[in-house]
């Protein structure tokens, strides 16, 4: 696991992200244990307590879930999974849209331009 | 009860105010920074909290008791530089602890010493200084203790060195006990810093949520701590 | 706790010691028996060199002895290791009488090697009758064996040494109470405080001395001192700096108690 942080944000928000983004792309699989938020944050270079809030939130969504005694688990949910893929699908897409049309181009250049990339 | 409390804190030499109406609370499994420029009262607080000083004014309160013997047994304190009898080895040393710290590990000296890949029958004298210092956090950091006080730990050390040194931290930190790094070198540890406290020319002029003042600020600690001490 | 301390505070100064214990013993034996051989020009010579190195590693072992608890009471309580010993959870009180106690053993303990290597070097029985025929005159009216007067002189020079260490503890602690690490201050401070002591050695005998004329006479003549008196003063003098000893121990305790300003 691998996140690469940015001073200038909250870091329990990157963590969240982060995650998800682990999730989505199926780098940790649906249903997966997790590891101890102690061996998560010692992982990852950060506190324990940054890690704790960041899995409470992740918990809130209901992206994982915590098995009394046997610890915290992604979910089997995959239609959850598959919303926050097209979540992050739609972000990216408009900011790359945002950024190309900063530029001056159209969104048909856009789309020619991807097509062509193809 | 909190941990730590400093009560209207004075420090005076003579007539130079080092540190003045210094009031803070630390409670129990934090990370904390305590940051500020060299020469600001950073290691004078430090110094204060264990008894290498006398306060002017005020107090300090440890878990409730005024600085003695018993905060002794719960705080360890790593200072500024290298304080260990240098003609010891380190086993010696290691020997030295146990005799003194009840709740030293040595076991765990042992085991974090090992990845320095170093041995333990040489004195420290021997030593290169940044390996002492390595062996000095790594004797602090083997004690169980409910307050850990890391004075510049990051100074002047090799970026593996200070991989070293935060994992040191972070493995041994526990929601029982409290970290307290005072540092100037902000960037390199704001990552694992629950919350800071920002001193300067002796006085305490911030403390915050890592997170809640970059929420606020839309900046990184260290691009916060600059602009406030622009020179 | 106490124990603890006092072992790596004796292992630190003996390891120093021990090494001018062995030499004095040792040079103390070929003197013995260099002396010994008669009617060599040469090994003469040699047993007089021998002899000039062991009185030299007497001195060497009183010095390093002074030197060495001084050095470490310093390094200890005020230089870079304070911030260990300070932090250690030990109150000030054991601190300090582990220095004390310390001192008292290695003192007592390099007087013992030094009366050795005399005795070794210097033992027989001409010279028996040189101390004897010296201290006679004392030993009969004191109603007391040569061995006992020769003992309460070592006993008083034992404790005339502990009153000048207790008076450097006192000056390193003084000079020190402002955070101030010159070391200037600390030898000006310990070098009054045994001055002081030295000035009430003096009143307490001129007091003494008000209620005894043959005791007065020390003070206004360059007459011999009767037996009695001589009696007297070795009293005193036993007296006198036990009490220096327990006073300065007490007040620089109650300073030292009062938290120190590491620089």
């Amino acid at each position: 696991m691998n996140i690469v942080f940015d001073n200038d944000r909250p870091i329990y928000i990157q963590l969240v992200e982060g995650l998800q983004i682990h999730i989505i792309s199926g780098m940790i699989f649906p249903g997966e244990r997790l590891p101890s938020v102690r061996e998560l944050a010692l992982n990852l270079k950060v506190n324990p307590n940054t890690m704790q809030k960041a899995l409470s939130e992740l918990e809130d969504l209901g992206l994982i879930y915590t098995e009394r005694t046997n610890g915290k688990f992604v979910t089997t949910d995959k239609s959850k999974i598959e919303k926050l893929r097209e979540k992050y699908a739609r972000e990216k897409t408009s900011k790359y849209i945002n950024d190309i049309k900063e530029l001056g181009l159209s969104k048909k250049d856009i789309i020619n331009l991807i097509k062509e990339m193809e | 009860m909190e941990l730590l409390e400093c009560i209207n804190l004075e420090k005076r030499y003579g007539d130079k105010v080092v540190l003045k109406d210094i009031n803070l609370k630390i409670p129990r499994g934090k990370i904390i920074g305590l940051l500020g420029k060299n020469g600001t009262g950073k290691t004078t607080l430090i110094k204060l909290i264990n008894d290498l000083l006398t306060p002017t004014k005020g107090k300090v309160l440890v878990n409730g008791m005024e600085v003695g013997v018993e905060s002794k047994k719960i705080i360890s304190y790593l200072p500024e530089r290298t304080y260990l009898d240098k003609s010891m080895t380190v086993e010696k040393v290691i020997k030295y602890f146990e005799d003194f710290y009840d709740n030293f590990d040595s076991n765990k000296a042992r085991k974090l010493l090992k990845k320095l890949d170093l041995d333990t029958n040489q004195k420290l004298s021997k030593m290169s200084k940044g390996m002492q210092e390595k062996v000095q956090l790594v004797l602090v950091m083997s004690r169980c203790a409910d307050l850990y006080i890391l004075d510049e730990p990051l100074g002047g050390v090799d970026p593996a060195t200070r991989d070293y040194i935060l994992d040191t931290i972070l493995t041994n930190f526990n929601e029982n006990a409290s970290v307290i790094i005072s540092t100037h070198l902000i960037s390199d540890i704001e990552k694992i810093l629950d919350e800071v406290i920002f001193i300067d020319k002796g006085k305490i002029i911030l403390t915050s949520s890592t997170d809640e003042l970059r929420e606020k600020e839309k900046s990184s600690i260290d691009e916060i701590f600059r602009r406030m001490f622009k020179c | 706790m106490l124990k603890k301390l006092l072992k790596y505070d004796l292992e630190k100064i003996y390891k120093v010691l021990i090494v001018f214990y062995s030499l004095s013993i040792f040079f103390s034996i070929l003197t013995r028996i260099f002396l010994s051989i008669e009617n060599s020009f040469i090994l003469n010579i040699i047993g007089k060199v021998c002899s000039g190195v062991t009185i030299s590693m007497i001195f060497n072992i009183l010095i390093n002895n002074v030197m060495g608890l001084w050095s470490r009471f310093r390094n200890n309580f005020y230089a870079d290791e304070s911030y260990l010993t300070h932090t250690l959870p030990i109150d000030k009180k054991t601190l300090y009488l582990s220095k004390t106690l310390s001192s008292i053993i290695t003192l007592s303990s390099s007087i013992l090697v030094i009366a050795m290597s005399l005795f070794i070097a210097y033992y027989s029985k001409e010279n028996l009758e040189l101390v004897k025929n010296l201290l006679l005159p004392l030993a009969t009216v004191y109603d007391s064996t040569i061995i006992v007067i020769i003992l309460s002189f070592i006993f008083i020079c034992f404790l005339e040494i502990m009153n000048m260490l207790e008076s450097g503890y006192v000056g390193l602690v003084l000079g020190h109470r402002k955070n101030s690490n010159k070391i200037a201050f600390s030898v000006l401070y310990g070098f009054i405080t045994y001055l002081l002591t030295q000035i009430f050695t003096i009143l307490v005998v001129f007091v003494t001395a008000l209620f005894n004329k043959d005791l007065m006479n020390l003070f206004y003549t360059m007459d011999t001192l009767n037996i009695d008196t001589i009696k007297l003063c070795i009293y005193l003098a036993m007296i006198i700096y036990t009490l220096n000893i327990f006073i300065l121990y007490f007040t620089n305790l109650k300073l030292f108690s009062k938290g120190v300003n590491v620089d």
